[in-house]
């Protein structure tokens, strides 16, 4: 009989050697900066959704979305039904356009894509630093389920697994660039879809089914099976939720540069489709946490879900369905650490150093500096937040993941969309709104009571109405607004 | 819990419909402008 723990192993090393495969036949497609960053944007629209799902459900869906139903039950079930209302609708309505300008402005990150858009190496700066912020918490969130699956799964110490999570990751995205990273995100789709349709059934069946659940989780505490309850799942914050979650996805830059892989804005329907049936099946998992929280009170929040794939599962299945949730948090990891690479390669090298100091970003020579610097880049943002994970632990993975998106999301949102439909928006003006956004949110953090679901929403609306005040402002007090040359593709004036 | 059940149930076929409603608003659009495709060859 083979036990949990070698199951796992021997189920991780298949999957490595997979994933490292992937990494070497893709190796030739990663030697331009264009195939490390978006694959030659030669992407078909079911890869590219599946790969956004694979990279948009982290470990943060499978470990950290159950902990909040662990800790709180039916309230949190809220942020579910905003997801899955609200962001595949979202993604269908902008993706065109944020294609379409990619395309005519050349641009391979939504960074760059930004910066293009409203020709100003100040906002580039802005977006970059925020993002570097941005990646750098997700990997310590994503780290912090690597470090617990580990443990869990083979019984390594949490610090052995977050240093096995992270070199695995390293190595095969330094392989393989985007191409790489979308083709193995579609294999952990699968294997996501996989461990909702086959585990959910037997962990809800093991406590009476939703009714059984509901009851007993009534038991526990009367309020984890109300609407709301008074710590953090207050009115707010769930009236907050498809405000702050059509913020959030747009905040993603290495969600939105997905999109710029497509190859062409016909492809958007099979992307929304694909990612639509991913999103839903996934943000389903998070009624696991209640399931736990009956089985065993006493156990971390996170790792609720990988306690009872460990111990409500036959063994193989058990194992399969925690590489499941492996998967998940590797193919954030690589797309993060991908997207990283990219930002430092291409946005802050390439577009802004190269310029900065007279030379031509577009020719060869800088074009093989940028990729090596984007693999270097790479390496950095492996090691920094394994540090942190290791010495810093967050108590909830999502929460700290969501917290430096929300910087992200009252720094870019309000200019990205605003921009894309409205050509007189003015460089200055979203530079002023960038830093009022970003400054909204942070005093907001530090000195309000309100949760972060509230807190994002409010300040890209408070950028959103710079962006608006301010080009008004422009275009009534001075003969030459800053607003870029006008744009074919982009909405009217 | 009925109700979020019945949230989530309606939040899964928003998309759907959405897409649905895409569809239709594509090929009149695409009637329009004389393209038989939607890559409007």
């Amino acid at each position: 009989m083979v036990s949990f723990a070698n199951a796992v192993l021997i189920g991780i090393a298949v999957y490595s050697i997979i994933l490292l495969s992937i990494g070497l036949i893709g190796r030739g497609k990663a030697d331009t900066i264009k195939g490390f960053t978006v694959a030659d944007s030669n992407i078909g629209g079911f890869l590219a959704g599946f790969s956004i799902f694979a990279s948009w459900m982290s470990a943060s869906t499978f470990m950290g979305v159950p902990a909040f139903f662990y800790q709180w039950g039916w309230p949190a079930f809220a942020e579910t039904v905003a997801v899955v209302a609200f962001v595949p609708i979202s993604l269908l309505f902008i993706a065109k356009h944020i294609k379409k300008l990619g395309d005519e402005l050349d641009a391979y990150t939504l960074p760059e894509l930004i910066e293009e858009r409203f020709e100003s190496k100040t906002v580039l700066a802005l977006v970059t630093i925020v993002t570097i912020a941005m990646y750098l918490a997700f990997m310590i969130a994503q780290l912090k389920a690597a470090g617990l699956i580990f443990e869990t799964g083979i019984g390594v110490s949490y610090t052995n697994g977050v240093l096995l999570g992270v070199t695995l990751a390293a190595v095969y995205i330094l392989f393989g660039g985007m191409w790489a990273s979308i083709v193995t995100d579609n294999l952990q789709a699968i294997a996501m879809v996989l461990t909702v349709l086959v585990a959910l059934p037997i962990i809800l069946m093991e406590v009476g089914g939703f009714g059984g659940m509901t009851a007993q989780l009534a038991e526990i505490d009367s309020t984890m099976v109300q609407y709301t309850e008074p710590t953090f799942w207050t009115a707010n914050t769930i009236l907050a939720q498809p405000f702050f979650w059509v913020a959030y996805i747009f905040a993603l830059p290495y969600t939105m540069n997905r999109i710029l892989t497509l190859r062409g804005t016909q492809e958007i329907k099979k992307f929304v489709l694909s990612f639509w049936i991913g999103n839903t099946l996934g943000m389903f998992w998070i009624v696991s946490g209640g399931a736990a929280r009956i089985l065993n009170p006493n156990i971390a929040a996170d790792a609720a879900s990988l306690w009872l794939i460990k111990n409500l599962l036959p063994t193989w299945i058990g194992a399969l369905l925690l590489i499941g949730i492996f998967g998940a948090m590797m193919s954030s990891v690589d797309s993060l650490l991908q997207a990283a690479g990219s930002t430092l390669g291409n946005d802050l090298y390439r577009k802004i150093f190269v310029p900065l100091r007279g030379g031509d970003p577009k020719s060869d020579s800088v074009d093989r500096r940028a990729t090596l610097i984007s693999k270097v880049g790479v390496l950095v943002f492996t090691i920094v937040p394994a540090y942190a994970a290791i010495f810093n632990t967050p108590k909830f993975l999502s929460l700290f993941m969501y917290g430096a998106t929300g910087l992200v999301a009252a720094v870019l949102v309000a200019p990205l969309v605003i921009g894309i439909y409205w050509n007189k928006t003015t460089t200055y003006s979203v530079i002023v709104a960038m830093v009022g956004g970003a400054s909204t949110y942070l005093a907001l953090t530090a000195f309000s009571d309100l949760t972060l679901y509230v807190n994002v929403p409010i300040s890209v609306l408070v950028n959103a109405i710079f962006v608006i005040a301010i080009t008004q402002l422009e275009y009534r007090m001075t003969e030459e607004p800053s607003t870029p040359d006008a744009l074919t593709v982009a909405g009217g004036d | 819990m009925v109700g979020y059940l019945t949230a989530f149930v309606i939040a899964v076929l928003i998309t759907p419909v959405a897409l649905y409603w895409w569809t239709k608003h594509e090929e009149e659009d695409n009637l329009e402008n004389g393209s038989n495709t939607e890559e409007g060859i």
